[in-house]
């Protein structure tokens, strides 16, 4: 999952937390709802290494992400508070804004608990590419191209062989 | 040409057979909630033929051995899991710890840095007033009390931590023994052909255990294994275990030896690397930032201290008004060069010595003016001091919300590995149902056919009778 730019989100998160816009409030507990569900999906399909799955659960994290870059910024650029100095205290908060903090706490570590899983589904296909490159292979992290490190490719050390006539 | 009681015995050979296999499916269904019991099954072989020329006759069956079905690959990957999960979860339990000392509260170092800046800014209103000087005097101890109480908390927590690195020491040296012990009875069992399929299971859970309390690697060697760990210290070489110890260094914390090695710092993994980690580095990281924080702070204010007059118009740096040299009065006794947040305390109790005037006159606020801008300059590493503290905050934050998000990968990903070793050894209800069915079909065809022998002999008997 790409992280949301924390500027921003802290940023619009002060403006709906002093503005108690609920309408905004909800709007972005119901997206954050929505990548809470889709990053347990990705979960799920990282564990069970299906990539198609882990794919198809970027992309909709990215699209909600996005929606959540322009309700906020949509807020940001439209204050209904004008003070920016002003801020809601903790204890002031309203349950809705409560509440959206609490959301946004769970999708950042579920966040978090995805970047754990992907950094150990990247150690295991680096082991397996090492196990699969062979002996003459320099052990390294895979190709972009989810290639084994140094694997030749059919016909490649032919037309590099100097030696040849 | 076979003879009856040739087919007699093999029919026995198929009696006896089947009588053993259903005994392992009456073992498996009655293990079947066992945790980490894995599941067996009957290897039968063919008997060796008998050649009778020209002809080569089978002579039954024989139940070669119960085999327990196990992933030996999977089993490692298991036992690496519930290391890191074991590390993990020593060191969630205690950052979380770590956290409630800077979690916001009143008498928190942050609340406290900000009540004392905001005592000295309401003594720049008015610097004679005595009860404002007091304000300040009261908030510097307040704010001394804040630190030293973070500080103890912080240290104690460490020898908390140390007494767990004992007890682990110590219940690994428990499970070392036990495990050597059990390797003794599955060499006996395995050399005499048995299957100690029960054993085995009791192993590998008594290794599941182990590898939650430190990195362990596991070699399998003969009919046995050597367990090291993961610099290859030996924990049990076959039927010998080997046992760790630990000793105390100069700062008394406890160190780990093996067979008269440090190994403390190679152990990074299990609930041990985990207190460790946590004890040798995350909480003295802590200790430091904060003692840097008490220092430096203390120095900055009272060298702003001692550069103004106090109430009665005295100097209050190193020099009196006649130029003679004198000892300068700080607001904070100078920090000691380590411990300067458990040590922190206020130099002086009469409110009337606080140095609000830069130039010896009553209504001069200029130095509590100076005092007070201390709170918004980089006197600290280039922060100020509430921008420092706050940094420290989110150090532990975030390495709590790390550590919590590892643990929860790590469950995650073994939980679905207990899931896989359950689908290739845990015991299915279904499967056995229908291996009791076969097996018992099996044997009654057996004893069908005894009994079938037993008329034919009956037949032969009868001939010569007759």
């Amino acid at each position: 999952m790409t992280p949301l730019p924390p500027s921003a989100s802290l940023a619009s998160t002060a403006q709906l937390l002093v503005d108690g816009g609920a309408e905004l409030i909800q709007a972005s507990m119901a997206i954050l709802g929505e990548l809470e569900s889709s990053l347990l999906i990705g979960q799920k399909a990282l564990l069970a290494r299906d990539l198609a799955g882990v794919e198809q659960a970027t992309r909709e994290q990215i699209r909600l992400r996005r929606a959540l870059e322009v309700l906020w910024a949509r807020d940001v650029l439209h204050p209904r508070n004008s003070d920016p100095t002003s801020r809601s205290e903790p204890g002031c908060e309203s349950p809705l804004a409560t509440g959206l903090r609490a959301a946004q706490l769970r999708v950042l570590h579920l966040g978090r608990v995805q970047a754990a899983l992907l950094a150990r589904a990247r150690r295991s296909l680096r082991m397996i590419s090492n196990l699969l490159a062979g002996p003459e292979a320099i052990y390294g992290l895979p190709g972009d191209d989810g290639t084994a490190p140094n694997v030749a490719r059919s016909g490649e050390g032919e037309e590099r062989n100097p030696c040849r006539a | 040409m076979s003879s009856l009681n040739a087919s007699l015995a093999t029919a026995l050979s198929g009696l006896a057979a089947e009588q053993g296999a259903l005994e392992a499916t009456t073992n498996n269904v009655a293990n079947v909630n066992t945790p980490g019991y894995s599941r067996e099954v009957p290897v039968l072989v063919t008997s060796n033929p008998i050649i009778v020329d020209p002809l080569t006759l089978g002579t039954g069956v024989t139940l070669k051995t119960i085999e327990s079905i196990r992933d030996p690959i999977l089993e490692t990957r298991i036992q690496q899991e519930t290391q890191t999960q074991g590390q993990l979860s020593a060191l969630v339990s205690a950052l979380s710890q770590t956290q409630v000392s800077f979690t916001s509260n009143t008498g928190d170092i942050g609340s406290q840095l900000s009540n004392f800046f905001n005592s000295v800014n309401q003594l720049a209103t008015n610097p004679a007033d005595l009860s404002l000087r007091q304000g300040v005097l009261t908030a510097a101890g307040n704010l001394a009390t804040a630190f030293n109480v973070t500080a103890n908390h912080l240290t104690s927590q460490r020898t908390s931590l140390d007494s767990s690195v004992e007890q682990t020491v110590s219940q690994i040296n428990q499970l070392s023994q036990q495990i050597a012990q059990l390797n003794g009875q599955i060499s006996s069992l395995e050399n005499v052909g048995e299957d100690p399929g029960g054993f085995l299971d009791q192993r590998t859970n008594l290794i599941d255990q182990l590898s939650s309390l430190v990195d362990v690697s596991v070699i399998p060697s003969d009919n046995t294994i050597n367990i090291t760990t993961a610099n290859g210290t030996a924990l049990v070489a076959g039927q010998q275990s080997f046992q760790l110890s630990t000793q105390p260094d100069a700062s008394g914390l406890q160190h780990i030896y093996a067979q008269g090695s440090d190994i403390t710092s190679t152990i990074v993994s299990g609930q041990l690397g985990g207190l460790l980690q946590a004890r040798d580095q995350q909480i003295p990281a802590i200790q430091k930032q904060l003692d840097t924080l008490a220092a430096d702070l203390a120095n900055a204010v009272n060298a702003v201290q001692t550069a103004g007059y106090d109430l009665n118009g005295n100097p209050t740096g190193a020099v009196d008004l006649n130029g003679n040299p004198q000892a300068p009065v700080n607001l904070f006794n100078p920090p000691p060069a380590t411990g300067a947040a458990a040590s922190l305390s206020v130099a002086i109790t009469d409110p009337s010595l606080i140095a609000a005037s830069s130039d010896g006159t009553e209504g001069n606020n200029a130095n509590a003016e100076a005092l007070y801008a201390l709170r918004n300059q980089a006197v600290i590493n280039g922060q100020s001091p509430t921008d420092y503290y706050s940094g420290i905050v989110f150090n532990v934050g975030n390495a709590s919300a790390n550590a919590n998000a590892e643990q929860s990968a790590s469950s995650l990903v073994l939980q679905q590995l207990n899931d896989q070793r359950s689908s290739v050894s845990g015991v299915s209800l279904d499967e056995e149902a229908a291996n009791m069915v076969r097996y018992q079909q099996a044997y009654s065809a057996s004893a069908q056919i005894i009994s079938t022998i037993n008329s034919m002999m009956q037949t032969v008997i009868n001939m010569k009778v007759s």
